[in-house]
């Protein structure tokens, strides 16, 4: 294994990696008064403000609908925070390409490793709710579905790596990527179901095709297949019944992973020598 | 292999035929939207070749110091960049053995982070684990004599403290080839004079130098031979009597001619 360039890169690499993480999660909320408690607050908090929100405009049918909302807007949340913090991880880390022989990958590498670490805390977030709708509804939503939300996980970090090595990169040449990715992240995030349910949507073929090449797409459903549906999917006779969620969504998930991160080094590697020069 | 291999080569440094440039455009466009309009314009965006280094080749044994001296912008700094690794040169061959350091003013540090934190960082850039960083805080921190200013952040030391700790990170962790950029200067004289007498122990015990300084006396005092940068070119390399020798007597011309 280590034979192999990328990863003998990144065996070599991993004490660099994991010190950067662990400074950035560090200094994340550093001179705030409750510290470290933000980690979990910040999700916490927006999420009460959307159910809030959309609880009167959607959700008055389905009371799970709360759950729906809250598993793809986490998600993509924390698909958002890690992309974008990657992008700026390069340039913002010159001083220290400049003087010491460090390779640049590692920057977008720690970022979404510190991107992972915060989604965990985020999922922690999602406990108030869960209890709350347990105990509102009568029924107990932690079944063990819950648990095939870690097979995902890897497939979701490679993914957050890859497009993380290209926007980095790409960032170095071209200073106004940063406004353009918050436009093209607004728009990601609305061709993503997160308040609306595809099914509801009369979509015709070319709009299902537009859904299908989504990869968060993918994720949220796979996401939500644990979640959500693994909570509130009925069978025939209309009673709760859990179901597993499905392998071909999981597939698709690990070929946007594998994917994404192929296409991010390939990229990476073409601009790699010119990124020192130009930073 | 080790001791063997390093008494039949000991050669740790060989910088062979090493030229570099930078071709800086005459604009520099940062933006997307910048090179969208001027190409919409059909305005061209010439570069400039910018030498910065022209067929530079020495060698360094095992335990021996270069000295490398020449005006400021000559291309000394970027010469150390390129025998660390940062760059790769247009031209030619870099070939180090072992572990090699380079020290020059804030490398490696995070300006935000305390001293603490920085310990580590630096460490893991080397190479060197949390665990094993640990073993070596306690010396790395006397010796930089920073206690006091641990839990500091970097931003709030002065130059002298950063470059003191700099230093006292890259002794700790014996380098086999040490790269020196004018770090010294900035210590106070006790600093100085401690820094100096480590430098000549690593020598004994084997570490070789790339030594850049504008101190003519320390480059006399480490370096057996030295090289001479001035506009890209190698100016004279050999003897550091010598080549310091000639140094001088070029840069009295240079006065001289100003003078008049």
């Amino acid at each position: 294994m280590k034979r192999i360039p990328v990863i003998s890169a990144v065996y070599r690499d991993r004490n660099a990696i994991y010190e950067i993480a662990r400074k950035d999660v560090k200094t994340q909320y550093r001179g705030s008064v409750l510290g470290f408690l933000w980690t979990i607050l910040h999700p916490l908090l927006n999420m009460l403000v959307l159910w809030i929100i959309f609880r009167n405009l959607f959700g008055k049918s389905d009371p799970y609908y709360v759950l729906y909302l809250l598993c793809g807007n986490i998600l993509f949340a924390a698909f958002r925070a890690s992309t974008d913090q990657s992008l700026r991880s390069i340039v913002g880390n010159r001083g220290l390409l400049l003087r010491t022989k460090i390779s640049p990958y590692i920057f977008p590498a720690a970022k979404t490793v510190t991107g992972m670490i915060n989604f965990a805390y985020s999922l922690l977030a999602l406990l108030p709710f869960m209890i709350y709708l347990s105990v509102t509804q009568g029924v107990n939503l932690f079944s063990y579905q819950l648990a095939f939300v870690l097979l995902v996980l890897p497939a979701f970090w490679l993914f957050e790596l890859g497009m993380g090595l290209f926007l980095s990169a790409l960032y170095v040449f071209f200073r106004d990527l940063r406004h353009i990715y918050a436009v093209i992240l607004t728009l990601w995030m609305y061709l993503t179901p997160i308040f609306y349910k595809v099914e509801n949507l009369n979509l015709d073929d070319f709009g299902r095709t537009v859904i299908n090449c989504n990869p968060m797409y993918h994720f949220v459903t796979y996401f939500r297949e644990c979640v959500y549906m693994g909570a509130t999917a009925k069978n025939a006779e209309g009673l709760l019944a859990p179901t597993l969620p499905s392998w071909t969504t999981l597939g698709i998930c690990y070929l946007c992973g594998v994917g994404g991160l192929i296409l991010g080094i390939a990229f990476f590697m073409a601009l790699k020598r010119k990124i020192i020069i130009r930073i | 292999m080790d001791e063997n291999a390093k008494k039949v080569n000991p050669i740790v440094v060989d910088v062979s035929h090493v030229s570099m440039y930078f071709d800086v455009p005459q604009y520099r466009y940062d933006t997307l939207k910048e090179r969208v309009v001027n190409f919409l314009k059909g305005k061209r965006n010439r570069t400039r070749r910018i030498q910065v280094l022209e067929d530079v080749s020495f060698q360094i044994n095992r335990g021996e110091s270069l000295g490398v001296i020449g005006h400021n912008g000559a291309g000394k700094s970027t010469l150390l960049k390129i025998v660390s690794g940062i760059y790769a040169p247009k031209a030619g061959t870099v070939k180090t053995r072992g572990k090699v350091v380079l020290l020059n003013l804030g490398a490696g540090f995070d300006m935000e982070a305390d001293a603490v934190e920085n310990i580590y960082l630096n460490g893991a850039i080397l190479g060197f684990s949390r665990a094993q960083m640990k073993k070596r805080f306690d010396s790395i921190v006397e010796f930089a004599e920073i206690e006091d200013f641990l839990k500091l952040p970097l931003k709030n030391y002065s130059s002298g403290m950063i470059s003191r700790l700099g230093f006292a990170i890259a002794m700790d962790i014996h380098p086999d080839v040490l790269l020196v950029d004018e770090v010294l200067s900035v210590g106070d004289a006790n600093f100085q004079k401690k820094c100096l007498e480590r430098i000549r122990q690593m020598q004994d015990e084997g570490t070789s130098l790339l030594f850049v300084s504008h101190s003519i006396p320390q480059v006399r005092s480490f370096c057996k031979n030295t090289i001479w940068i001035e506009n890209s070119k190698v100016m004279a390399y050999g003897d550091t009597e010598t080549v310091c020798n000639q140094y001088l007597e070029y840069c009295e011309s240079i006065a001289g001619k100003k003078k008049k």
